[in-house]
């Protein structure tokens, strides 16, 4: 066993309650080791019904990355004037609040973005994402680590959903970011790319079973990685059944 | 009481504790060791959450007894512990009168002992509190709802102006947008001079034969209508929905019809749609003279092989749209709701 | 069950199980290779009346089938021989080659029994552990992904069509990417009894969308039908559509002898594996009586929507679901009792999205949601244990 993998091994009850997890840890276990499309598997509606292309996806995800941004910012700042009683309903009604604001904005400024989302811009509300960041974190933390930790888990998200758009996208239709000079901006109409004739392509990708398909082949791939990663580290691979 | 710091306050209210302990513990003539029994109730005031328990506590603690006594002396400790609110010092010596010399002694001493070992375990309850709120968990509890409800109103009503304040920045813009949008859709669909100088009216339509919420824009210039665009949906395609939008000219005639929502199957029924051809402007120009279906059918219109049942759909359904806008008084109808 | 046995006992291929112990002949082998069999004279039919297209896509499938489980195979670190002789995959990839177009694009194929072995077999647990039929799931990922593709490539079975789908003809559309269309005029050109089809080419200058108008001979306008893409079942739902569903006038009775031929096939297969006590009589038998029963209040009732009984029964791959899909015992139901209703819920299924639905080959439709109704119909059936229950709502 290699000595400085002792490093590594974290064995349970040895972890000291009062050392505080640094900040870049914060923001990258939001990312990759919490992530909350693949590993906590929350937001699930959204994730699969929003990502039929890659440009709404993209939407979502950044609508998603600001609410969650502000709301636990807003929360963390508020947090000591906030009852352990009623912090459920104050932090619905914020986060609404902020929901229904991005939604004006978005109605007003972005409108093909708005129309393409459709209802899953104010359902934000209810994606547990936010409130968990909330309850997990901002309601306890300082709003350094609280906005870092909203940031790193809304830009997790909004890669999940970016690449499994990306994905549904390319299986089912044949492009690439289409839409995206209607919906961006003019500046983004160049990253429109046909990959392929849309006869060739697979219908079912975009269609709610492909997003169960694709979604589960990516959480398969990022558990592969994890077990393995695990297992070099301890050293585990032998064969641990026999059979036939 | 509310503008002390909680430190303060917890501190306050657990000198008060130890005097109901201390009376309870005091009342038991035959408690075998008075000063262990105050050592015992010393920690146990260190506990400010036990709070009105602690009477009762220190009472079973010091076993056997008169319970009855003891629980008149928890009550009197429980008013004790609300008059110590303004006077702790006043509540510690009142019970301790009835105590003999030996245990006044002792009560002293464990009233010193129950001041300094509270002070530690207090300040980290002082911490604990302080990141609960303003105020302590459990020593107001009406005044922790009063605030629970006040702080929910505030921030709820902050909240809403807030809402308010971006409807009212982003209604304009919003409504701009809507009539640009129609304006685009009708754009394509009718004649320059049905289009220039009107004004566009949304209308919702309800008819069996169109199909229901599908919506009729009139362009009117000068209070005459020069245009129409309608949606309307069909069953008869092979995959539902099957939406089309068609313009129409004052005389109510097709001027163009294009797909507006359409599952039809990809590689064959979808060669009808403007994309794969110009299948749809056979249909430009006719009105309810002409025979809606197709020739396989009797009808006067083509079809696309491989695609009948398509073709077909197509064609019978803008020939019902066209009996059904020859039918409809656009006065009756209702106007398109908002968002 | 996953038992876990020493490394000696294994090598010398010795099983261990918990008693009670029961020498039977039938192993898992024995029972795919007599299903297979039992599939062969059905294949032989369909290769007859179709031409081979149908054993191009067979070995297409064999082939993706044998990667992906040999693939699986090294995942899982268990033995690569065992997994690839124990003969089930090969049962798949056979009613995979005999429900798919026989003139589909190979990648389609590959496509298809790639996601039938992997994502629907494997990734539940393997043999014996998937809830889904593998076949039919596979069926409609393409159904539903390409519809096009399955349209333009499906053959109207007709006599000696063997003789025109040759091996090589068929190779250059299937791996060559050869127009589909060529080669079913040819067909359609060989097809006994038709009189010759004016050229497709010419058309009305004035209407380029116009086919040309040839109604004399029936079999043209069926042909075009088929040419142009519609199967059987797509052209009956394009009656439905217009409100004129008259089956006799749809079916010719030249075209509808191959379809007989072919059901009354699998029902050989299928009673020579009732002989063998693989395939449950109870099962087979209730499930054609339910779905006659169905067709024939259906069809008495709203004939514009039902088709007759005889139909029913002998087009649209009924033949094969009775016999060999809804018997597999992996994906049906538990209990015996739990069965029958498995069948019949799929009987009514079938009708009920021939008559309703917007897709028109209903089997597959019908075999999944079942498949997924079934561990449901196992509790809901199951056995009273003995001693349990014997008095009304005691425990006892």
């Amino acid at each position: 066993m290699n000595i400085h993998d002792d490093s590594m091994i974290t064995v349970e009850g040895t972890k000291d309650p009062s050392r505080k997890t640094p900040l870049l840890k914060v923001f990258l276990r939001g990312l990759w080791s919490e992530n909350p499309g693949l590993c906590q598997l929350l937001g699930m509606c959204p994730l699969l019904a929003v990502s039929t292309s890659a440009v709404s996806a993209l939407g979502l995800g950044l609508a998603t990355l600001l609410v969650v941004c502000l709301s636990s910012l807003i929360i963390s700042i508020l947090r000591r004037f906030i009852l352990r009683e009623v912090r459920i309903p104050l932090y619905v009604v914020l986060i609404a609040t902020l929901v229904t604001v991005v939604r004006a904005y978005t109605e007003a400024y972005y409108p093909d973005l708005y129309s393409s989302l459709g209802i899953y811009l104010p359902l934000i509300v209810t994606n547990c994402i936010i409130m968990g960041r909330a309850e997990a974190v901002a309601g306890r933390e300082n709003p350094l680590r609280s906005l870092l930790d909203a940031a790193g888990t809304g830009l997790g998200f909004g890669l999940v959903l970016f690449v499994l758009g990306s994905i549904r996208e390319i299986l089912g239709a044949g492009t690439w970011m289409a839409g995206a000079g209607t919906v961006l901006g003019s500046w983004a109409s160049g990253l429109e790319t046909v990959l392929y004739p849309s006869d060739y392509t697979y219908l079912v990708a975009i269609l709610p079973p492909g997003g169960f398909f694709v979604l589960a082949l990516l959480i398969a791939m990022k558990n592969a990685h994890a077990i393995h990663a695990r297992n070099r580290r301890e050293n585990r691979f032998r064969i641990d059944s026999v059979r036939d | 009481m509310e503008g002390m710091n909680p430190e303060d306050q917890d501190k306050k209210l657990a000198g008060a504790d130890s005097a109901p302990v201390k009376a309870g513990t005091e009342a038991q003539a035959a408690a075998p060791a008075p000063l262990a029994d105050a050592a015992k109730a010393a920690p146990s005031a260190d506990d400010a959450k036990a709070g009105a328990d602690a009477p009762a506590g220190g009472a079973a603690k010091a076993q056997g007894g008169p319970a009855e006594p003891a629980k008149t002396q928890a009550q009197d400790g429980a008013k004790a512990m609300e008059m110590a609110k303004s006077n702790p010092e006043d509540a510690a010596n009142k019970p301790s009168k009835a105590g003999d010399r030996v245990s006044k002694k002792d009560a002293a001493q464990a009233k010193a002992k129950a001041r300094e070992t509270p002070a530690k375990p207090l300040k980290k309850e002082a911490k604990d509190d302080a990141s609960k709120g303003p105020l302590g968990r459990k020593e107001h509890p009406f005044l922790r709802a009063i605030y629970a409800g006040l702080s929910l109103a505030v921030i709820s009503a902050a909240c809403c102006l807030i809402v308010l304040k971006a409807d009212q920045a982003t209604s304009a813009v919003i409504e701009r947008n809507e009539s640009e949008e129609i304006a685009k859709t009708v754009s394509k669909l009718l004649p320059k001079e049905a289009m220039e100088n009107a004004k566009f009216q949304c209308h919702l339509v309800d008819d069996a034969r169109v199909g229901r919420k599908m919506r009729l824009y009139t362009s009117e210039k000068e209070g005459i209508i020069s245009g129409y665009v309608m949606t309307y949906s069909t069953n008869r395609g092979y995959a539902v929905p099957l939406v089309l939008i068609a313009g129409f000219t004052a005389d109510k005639k097709v001027y163009k019809a294009d797909i507006f929502i359409s599952h039809e199957t990809p590689g064959l029924g979808d060669k009808v749609d403007r994309n794969h051809g110009d299948f749809l402007d056979m249909m430009n120009g006719k009105g309810l003279e002409a025979n809606w279906d197709v020739k396989k059918f009797g009808g006067d219109f083509d079809y696309i092989t491989g695609s009948t049942v398509t073709s077909r759909a197509v064609v019978t359904a803008t020939g019902d749209a066209l009996s059904a806008l020859n039918d409809i008084n656009v006065q009756d109808l209702k106007p398109c709701r908002k968002r | 069950m996953n038992i876990r046995i020493t490394e000696q006992a294994q090598k010398q291929n010795l099983g261990i199980e918990p008693a009670p112990h029961l020498h039977a002949r039938m192993s898992t082998r024995m029972i795919m290779l007599a299903t297979f069999l039992a599939l062969l004279p059905a294949s032989g039919a369909f290769y007859y009346f179709t031409g081979f297209g149908f054993v191009w896509q067979f070995l297409i499938s064999l082939a993706t089938a044998t990667v992906c489980e040999a693939a699986v195979a090294l995942l899982r670190r268990r033995s690569l021989v065992a997994s690839l002789t124990d003969c089930s995959f090969p049962i798949t990839c056979l009613i995979l080659a005999l429900t798919l177009p026989p003139l589909l694009p190979w990648y389609l194929t590959c496509a298809a029994t790639a996601f039938a072995i992997l994502l629907v077999k494997e990734a539940f647990g393997g043999l014996g552990m998937n809830i889904f039929n593998p076949a039919m799931a596979g069926f409609i990922f393409l159904f539903v992904s390409c519809s096009g593709f399955m349209f333009r490539t499906w053959v109207a079975p007709q006599s000696a069509a063997c003789e025109v789908m040759t091996p090589s003809a068929t190779m250059d559309v299937i791996f060559y990417g050869k127009p589909p269309l060529d080669l079913k005029s040819r067909l359609e050109a060989a097809a006994p009894g038709a009189t010759p089809v004016a050229t497709r080419e010419g058309h009305d200058a004035d209407n380029p969308f116009l086919v040309p108008e040839d109604t004399t001979s029936g079999a043209s306008e069926s042909a075009e039908d088929a040419t142009t893409g519609a199967t059987i079942l797509e052209g009956v739902k394009a009656s439905r559509k217009q409100g004129t569903v008259d089956l006799a006038s749809v079916l010719a009775d030249e075209t509808i002898s191959p379809y007989i031929w072919i059901s009354c096939m699998f029902a050989l297969g299928g009673i020579a594996l009732m002989i063998l006590r693989i395939v449950i009589v109870k099962m087979a038998l209730s499930f054609f009586i339910a779905i006659a029963l169905f067709a024939a209040i259906g069809h008495a009732l709203w004939p514009a929507l039902f088709m007759p009984v005889l139909d029913q029964l002998i087009l649209g791959g009924t033949a094969i679901c009775g016999f060999f899909i809804i018997t597999d015992p992996v994906t049906n139901a538990g209990t015996s009792k739990g069965r029958i209703a498995f069948a019949v819920l799929c009987a009514f299924l079938i009708v009920a999205i021939r008559a309703l639905g917007s897709y028109s080959d209903s089997v597959a439709f019908s075999v999944l949601l079942s498949n997924a109704a079934a561990p449901l119909i196992d509790v809901l059936t199951h056995r009273r244990a003995f001693g349990h229950g014997y008095r009304n709502g005691e425990l006892d």
